[in-house]
């Protein structure tokens, strides 16, 4: 049984519930993207724009991130070191991969012409996938201020704190993206 | 038990865990790039598999069914993901309701009202 | 490099020229009091950086009453124009002016004056109550303040430069976009509005683990004083709606800063989406106002009636109703905009439902009365002026309701008195109450009674003529936001109007009035024994003015009204052995650093001068990494100077 006091703490319950507030903005901007998404105003719609292959590939990378943050989070509660460097640089690795694929999609659709301001559809998918890759452009920076003071600090119970928080974040984040797969690319390419 | 069959067994639950979400993912996206459903029907199963995945992902990887009780974290999830559906929910519908009576051009407005004066109102 | 800004932006109607120029004076004549007095140092350390949550309560609550000052100087501008605007006379101030004029009295009013007097309340009691030492976050808890204060420097600073929003306090777009309001009014609007939300935000969350984690040993969920209930409830709300007001406002934003197309005109924009976005956060708001006002009403009446309250297990009951269902009410507020039948019956339905648990809550307090030994002091003034107007505002309410009558009465006179009539009676009563009850507890000695009953009741008469002429002349036709009107048989209804609105002003000046006299005799108006009510909850168990620490011996709770039952039963006094050493949070000055980066972002964004921006940004993010990584944020109190102390406190 994982039962440990970093995940029963005041500051986890505080994060957690920041979390849900997170879910909360998420779910409005859902919710403009579904009412907004046939809004193309004669511009290209979505089967025309994305690429089913990119966004499996995406969606993997994000998973294997997950992976191995809970995995490297599991390494600091054993205490074992090298697993511990290993498993949190590859989740961070994963990540910026991830964010590159994304900043290229966006940066070939402005590219094209397609910009968020060429009508609302475009507009509410560029902010709705774009809040998560901000999400995800914080969590890397997050997790690499936790590298820096796991080098110079090592295992303290304070990074194990923060750790915690870090991994339960990075998991938000891929759970966010299957519904952005779901209904971005899924629902909004096919049905 | 000792800390190393620990270990390696939170693991493996934890590789379960992607391995199943990942499965879940493929499946939705061969059913949805082969084109096999009808739209509707695979909006339905789309959603359903994500909402599978999100509870594997839920449990394999932020341990929700582990807490203490009170279990503020779970019950905190439920209620804000219950939110968070009536709020997409309430929001698609009003929307639609709103297109369908106000995007109406004059003459399909004039046959709704030609329509609703037959019911007898 | 400097965005828009530009001269052009200047204030140049008289009106708006003269609130320009007196309120820097104020500040400078402030800012020269506190060099002459040398109270600088004071005000930073003892305030300013404060992170004790009693501390950060009392600045909210004197930011509230000086915005409410404010607010109310705009509604007498707003009554003194409508009665002399008839016919050929135009009335005092041009369409734009009044249209700033109603945008500001809504925004401030209710984010700035009501939002400002619950959190203050909540950080002065809630701990108290439930016999904590301080918040779960005390160093998150001076950021929400310090965002909420920089929200409010913005909302008054587009008097002073730029004009304030004239989109009517939740800016409607198309209206709010930038094709028809190119200037940065709404700007303002917005980034106060976002900068003070996420402080709110912050304090939802705080507040939230605070009541979770931090209670007394047993004190259960079901052993809380139902204030701390209503918190509890209040605080879930904040915690779902708020991001919605964050997420509605950025769309807007976008739309305006970065040429997006979600609610324009044009492009496949729907304004009809943010309306639907801004009241599934609006709709909660009105019971995150109201909900905290419910709390101290209870804690009132059950005080001054001597009983304990009636119904405690339903009151719970319909706070927890009441959280479910203000979610599935919001479409009610715009019924008229074109949904079917289907659509509006739902939303028409669960809005009567939520009357019921209210309707419960009035009758449990009513039944807490019966047969009581009531004093009348003031907060039961207050009270007692709530049940009369609160339930015609509700009754009224049950009526706007029902979406056929709604379409007659829609946007007209009647809502505004409707609102009104809950805001007013429900919310502004509540908090008035509540500041006349704890006042004690946090300064040492209790308000003058006799000034807060008049106060009251000038407050009472003044809302009854101000807003009962406007329930006719809504149901005559005359439309909210209305500068001017053709029809000569008007204008006595607004003429009474008029007439209440300033006696409504008299009694908040009575208000002032009342702290005033009570500093001047705050000898004969001290709290010797820390309980000046009789009171029943813990609060009440530790010495007035409140220590920092709040209480030297961490109290234990066995049952509801755990004080009252110690009192009767008698305690033990403690001895040396069982006092503990304390840890509490250093004072910090990062609060302030986020506060002033987060108003340089606002205004940089406002103003597009995006390097600045970037620059407040980065500011904010490092100021959190040194905090994060600060160690040396707590010190700790010894068992020996507790006991001190204490014994000081007891002679």
């Amino acid at each position: 049984m994982i039962r440990t006091k970093e995940q029963e703490s005041a500051p986890m319950l505080g994060f957690w519930l920041y979390l849900m507030t997170d879910l909360m903005l998420f779910a409005t901007v859902f919710a403009t993207f579904m009412v907004l998404r046939h809004a193309t105003a004669g511009g290209p719609s979505a089967p025309e724009l994305f690429s089913m292959k990119t966004v499996l590939t995406e969606t993997m990378i994000l998973l294997a991130s997950s992976l191995f943050c809970g995995l490297a989070w599991l390494a600091l509660r054993h205490k074992k070191r090298t697993d511990f460097l290993m498993y949190s640089i590859a989740t961070l690795l994963a990540g910026a991969v991830f964010l590159a694929i994304e900043i290229q999609e966006f940066a070939q659709l402005v590219h094209e012409g397609f910009g968020p301001s060429t009508s609302a559809f475009l507009s509410s998918f560029f902010t709705l996938v774009g809040m998560h890759g901000f999400h995800i452009a914080i969590g890397l920076l997050w997790g690499i201020a936790l590298l820096i003071m796991f080098a110079k600090k090592g295992f303290g119970s304070s990074l194990a704190r923060k750790f915690a928080l870090f991994a339960v974040f990075w998991h938000f984040l891929d759970i966010v993206w299957i519904f952005i797969f779901t209904i971005v690319y899924v629902i909004g390419v096919h049905a | 038990m000792s800390a190393i069959d620990d270990y390696r067994k939170e693991t493996i639950r934890y590789i379960v865990g992607a391995v199943a979400a990942a499965v879940l993912t493929y499946v939705v996206y061969m059913v949805a790039v082969e084109q096999r459903l009808e739209a509707v029907w695979l909006a339905v199963v789309a959603l359903g598999l994500a909402m599978v995945q999100l509870l594997v992902q839920m449990v394999s990887f932020l341990h929700l069914g582990n807490e203490t009780k009170p279990r503020w974290k779970a019950q905190s999830f439920v209620f804000a993901f219950l939110m968070a559906t009536v709020i997409m929910v309430g929001s698609i519908w009003i929307m639609a309701n709103l297109d369908y009576n106000m995007g109406m051009s004059p003459q399909q407005m004039d046959e709704y009202m030609i329509k609703q004066n037959k019911k007898g109102f | 490099m400097f965005g828009r800004l530009s001269l052009d932006y200047l204030p140049h109607e008289p009106a708006t020229i003269g609130a320009a120029v007196a309120m820097p004076l104020a500040l400078i004549a402030i800012a020269v009091a506190l060099t002459y007095y040398k109270k600088w140092r004071w005000l930073w350390r003892e305030w300013l950086t404060s992170l004790d949550a009693k501390k950060i309560g009392v600045m909210y609550i004197v930011v509230a009453i000086v915005m409410l000052l404010r607010g109310v100087a705009d509604a007498v501008m707003l009554r003194m124009q409508t009665a002399l605007a008839v016919g050929d006379n135009p009335g005092l101030f041009s369409v734009d002016t009044f249209q700033q004029v109603f945008t500001a009295h809504g925004t401030i009013m209710i984010f700035f004056v009501a939002m400002g007097l619950m959190f203050g309340i909540i950080n002065v009691v809630m701990p108290l109550q439930i016999g904590a030492r301080d918040v779960a976050f005390p160093w998150l808890n001076s950021v929400s303040f310090w965002l909420f204060v920089a929200g409010m420097i913005l909302v008054n600073g587009a008097l002073l430069f730029g004009g304030f929003s004239n989109g009517g306090w939740l800016g409607y777009p198309p209206l709010t976009e930038l094709q028809y309001n190119p200037g940065p009014g709404v700007d303002y609007w917005i980034w106060a509005l976002q900068i003070a939300g996420i402080g709110s935000l912050l304090s939802g969350i705080n507040f939230t683990v605070t009541i979770l984690k931090k209670r007394a040993p047993g004190m259960t969920l079901m052993k809380m004083p139902i204030f701390v209930w209503s918190v509890l409830v209040t605080m879930v709300l904040v915690m779902i709606s708020f991001p919605m007001l964050t997420s509605a406002l950025s769309l807007l934003a976008l739309d305006r800063t970065l040429d997006m197309h979600f609610f324009t005109s044009n492009m496949g924009g729907n304004p009809m989406m943010y309306i639907n976005l801004i009241w599934a956060w609006g709709h909660p708001e009105v019971y995150i106002l109201v909900l905290p006002a419910f709390g101290i009403y209870s804690e009132v009446v059950a005080t001054f009636a001597r009983k304990k309250l009636f119904g405690y297990k339903t009151m719970v009951a319909a706070l927890v109703a009441i959280m479910f269902f203000s979610f599935v009410v919001w479409q009610h507020h715009f019924f008229t905009m074109g949904a079917g039948a289907n659509v509006n019956a739902f939303f028409g339905i669960m809005t009567m439902i939520i009357a019921i648990p209210t309707g419960v809550k009035i009758f449990n307090w009513l039944f807490t009365m019966y047969r009581g030994r009531i004093r009348f002091t003031a907060p039961f003034v207050w009270f007692m002026c709530f049940v009369v107007t609160f339930t015609i505002g509700g009754v009224t309410g049950v009526l706007m309701a029902v979406p056929a009558l709604d379409f007659q009465i829609h946007n007209s006179m009647f809502l505004v008195a409707h609102f009104h009539n809950v805001i007013i009676g429900g919310v502004v009563f509540g908090y008035l109450a509540g500041i006349t009850y704890w006042f004690p507890k946090v300064l040492g000695f209790r308000l003058h009674d006799r000034l807060g009953r008049w106060s009251a009741y000038a407050w009472q008469v003044g809302f009854l003529l101000a807003f009962l002429p406007l329930y006719a002349l809504g149901l005559m036709g005359a439309v909210r936001r209305i500068d001017h009107y053709t029809d000569p048989s008007w204008q006595p209804f607004f003429i009474v109007s008029a007439v209440g609105v300033l006696t409504i002003a008299l009694g908040i000046g009575l208000f002032v009035l009342q702290i005033g006299v009570s500093v001047w005799q705050r000898k004969k108006l001290r709290d010797t024994n820390g309980d000046p009510w009789d009171g029943r909850t813990l609060e009440w168990s530790v010495p007035s003015p409140a220590p920092h620490y709040n209480f030297a011996i961490q109290p234990t709770v066995s049952r509801i009204d755990e004080w009252w039952y110690q009192k009767k039963d008698g305690v033990a006094r403690p001895t040396r052995n069982d006092y503990k050493d304390i840890v509490l949070p250093k004072n910090s000055g990062l609060g302030v650093a986020i506060g002033l980066l987060c108003f340089v972002f606002g205004g940089a964004v406002i103003w597009h001068l995006w390097w600045l921006a970037a620059l407040a940004f980065v500011g904010v993010i490092v100021v959190i990494l040194v905090r994060t990584f600060d160690e040396n944020t707590e010190y700790t109190m010894t068992a020996e100077k507790l006991y001190q102390e204490a014994k000081e406190a007891r002679v």
